[in-house]
């Protein structure tokens, strides 16, 4: 019963010093916020970014651009050549976009029409026939016969493949996930400085109170019960509005990318974190802040003489 | 019956940084339940003894054993808990200005921990009433006068009923009506079976009492 007493002082206290300046750790709390939320929005990029990886450019596309004058036969042939068990390994799959669709495509688009517009006021559609081909391997001598296959068929204008593009990309996304988590650990960091500032400072308003405490028998733990439980509703709260703040980030950068999206195959998309990930930052964020408040306290204690 | 001894030093010398000796091969012991004054003029060692018995600072050679425990043998925090069971009154009260009466008195019983707050309560009116400020028990201790803020530290002192009462120039900075008053207060808690100490500079207010008064010069034994 009296530790139950105890915590409850405790937790009244915690509070007690969060309402008696509300207007600073209202600031505190905002800051926080912010810290916060750039750690979540920089762990959600990364995470999207593997995402839109895993569904866009896991293996390389080939383009196959027919001649012009290339008919229903000669797209026959190809076809013959994607779906054959010769090749069933490396291909996944296809997709054909005839040069009417591609026209239709090119002039419904309202970014396009300055572009293509020469395409477009011509009589005949000048745009070939295209097969997109998804592959299923990262094997460049197989993807280098298939592509010679392809080139070999008759009326193919054009193949067109980059082998290393999607290692290329995926390289590219390491290192970009290298960075996020460079600015996650630089944010926490930040972040336990902040705390570590605002207890010392906490100490420091309440001097006299330590020293009088400290001198008629309160240990270290009786000080900074009130201070871990202080900073414990402070992160807490500032998750919270971090993860707010990382909604409305999220949905701005959303907002930026929708524009040019078309250019980065199916869309790219800043998602929102799911909730164990938003638990697994609150204890990270708890288990960072309360360490801070302890470094905090011994750091103060051990520069205050009872006297 | 022999009462037993509770507070001892044994060839104590205590020395700050600077060479500044403030104790000098000082013996002593206090039995339990008696009343001793310490009368020696300003830096003749009175505080130091005090620092000394409740653990705040180490004799730098020489013996404190305050209820059969030698204090150079624990640790800093467990002369943090000895403190908790002695009581201290400071010559500049020591009192806190950001809370009111009631929450100044309760201070040790929060540090201890045990009580209730109905028990809180209780034993801060009782402490209160005690020193006679029952009925300033909301008012911040600004609107307290001297002899009042030390009567507050008294109850602060008296509220987790120490076994040891150390009273550092309690009546220092007041009149003579209120110190007095508050000597009188000591002494009421002397009959109810409390060890206290007390020092004072001016020895004409002790005399009266007829209890020992143990006389320091610059460190030692006059």
């Amino acid at each position: 019963m009296n530790f139950i007493y105890r915590q409850l002082r405790v937790f009244k206290h915690a509070w007690q010093i969060i309402l008696s300046k509300p207007i600073e750790h209202f600031i505190n709390l905002v800051a926080l916020g912010l810290i916060i939320s750039l750690c979540m929005t920089s762990l959600s990029v990364n995470k999207s970014m593997h995402v839109w990886e895993d569904t866009n450019i896991v293996y390389p596309q080939i383009y196959v651009y027919m001649d012009n004058q290339a008919n229903d036969a000669d797209l026959g042939v190809v076809q013959k050549l994607l779906t054959s068990s010769e090749h069933s390994r490396e291909i996944a799959n296809y997709k054909y976009v005839s040069k009417d669709e591609a026209l239709h495509s090119v002039t419904a688009d309202n970014d396009m029409k300055s572009i293509a517009s020469e395409v477009i006021s011509s009589d005949s559609n000048p745009l070939p026939d295209v097969f997109i081909v998804n592959t299923s391997t990262l094997d460049a001598k197989s993807l280098e016969l298939l592509t010679k296959q392809l080139q070999a068929t008759p009326m193919v204008d054009n193949v067109q493949i980059d082998v290393n593009y999607a290692n290329k990309i995926s390289d590219l996304i390491s290192f970009a996930s290298n960075i996020s988590f460079a600015v996650q650990a630089l944010l926490i960091g930040v972040l336990c400085l902040f705390v570590y500032n605002i207890i010392r400072l906490q100490m420091m308003l309440k001097s006299d109170a330590i020293k009088v405490s400290r001198l008629i028998g309160a240990s270290d733990g009786f000080i900074m019960a009130p201070l871990l439980q202080y900073a414990f509703w402070q992160v807490s709260l500032a998750t919270i509005t971090g993860a707010v703040i990382q909604v409305l980030i999220a949905k701005q950068i959303n907002g930026l990318f929708a524009h040019f999206t078309h250019l980065f195959s199916d869309k790219f998309v800043v998602n929102l974190l799911c909730v164990s990930d938003y638990f697994m930052i609150w204890l990270e964020i708890v288990a960072f802040a309360l360490l801070s408040v302890f470094l905090a306290v011994r750091w103060v204690l051990n520069h205050t003489r009872i006297r | 019956m022999q009462k037993r001894e509770i507070i001892k030093f044994q060839q104590v010398v205590k020395k700050y940084s600077g060479d500044i000796t403030a104790l000098n091969g000082v013996s002593f012991s206090v039995e339990q339940g008696e009343l001793v004054f310490l009368a020696g003029h300003s830096g003749a060692g009175k505080s130091t003894i005090f620092k000394l018995i409740a653990g705040s600072e180490l004799a730098t050679s020489g013996s404190v054993v305050v209820n059969n425990v030698n204090l150079a043998t624990l640790s800093q925090n467990n002369r943090t808990f000895i403190r908790q069971h002695i009581g201290m009154v400071f010559q500049d009260h020591k009192i806190l200005y950001d809370r009111n009466v009631f929450d100044n008195v309760r201070l040790p019983l929060d540090i201890v921990g045990d009580y209730s707050e109905a028990e809180v309560k209780t034993r801060v009116v009782k402490a209160l009433e005690s020193v006679g400020l029952e009925h300033k028990i909301n008012m911040t201790p600004e609107r307290l006068s001297g002899g009042e803020q030390q009567r507050l530290c008294i109850a602060r002192a008296i509220i987790h009923q120490p076994k040891i009462l150390l009273a550092d120039e309690p009546t220092a900075n007041l009149d003579r009506a209120n110190a007095l008053k508050i000597l009188e207060l000591f002494k009421q808690f002397h009959q109810s079976g409390v060890t206290i100490i007390i020092s004072a500079h001016d020895e004409s207010l002790l005399s009266d009492y007829g209890k020992r008064i143990i006389r320091l010069n610059k460190g030692q034994f006059r």
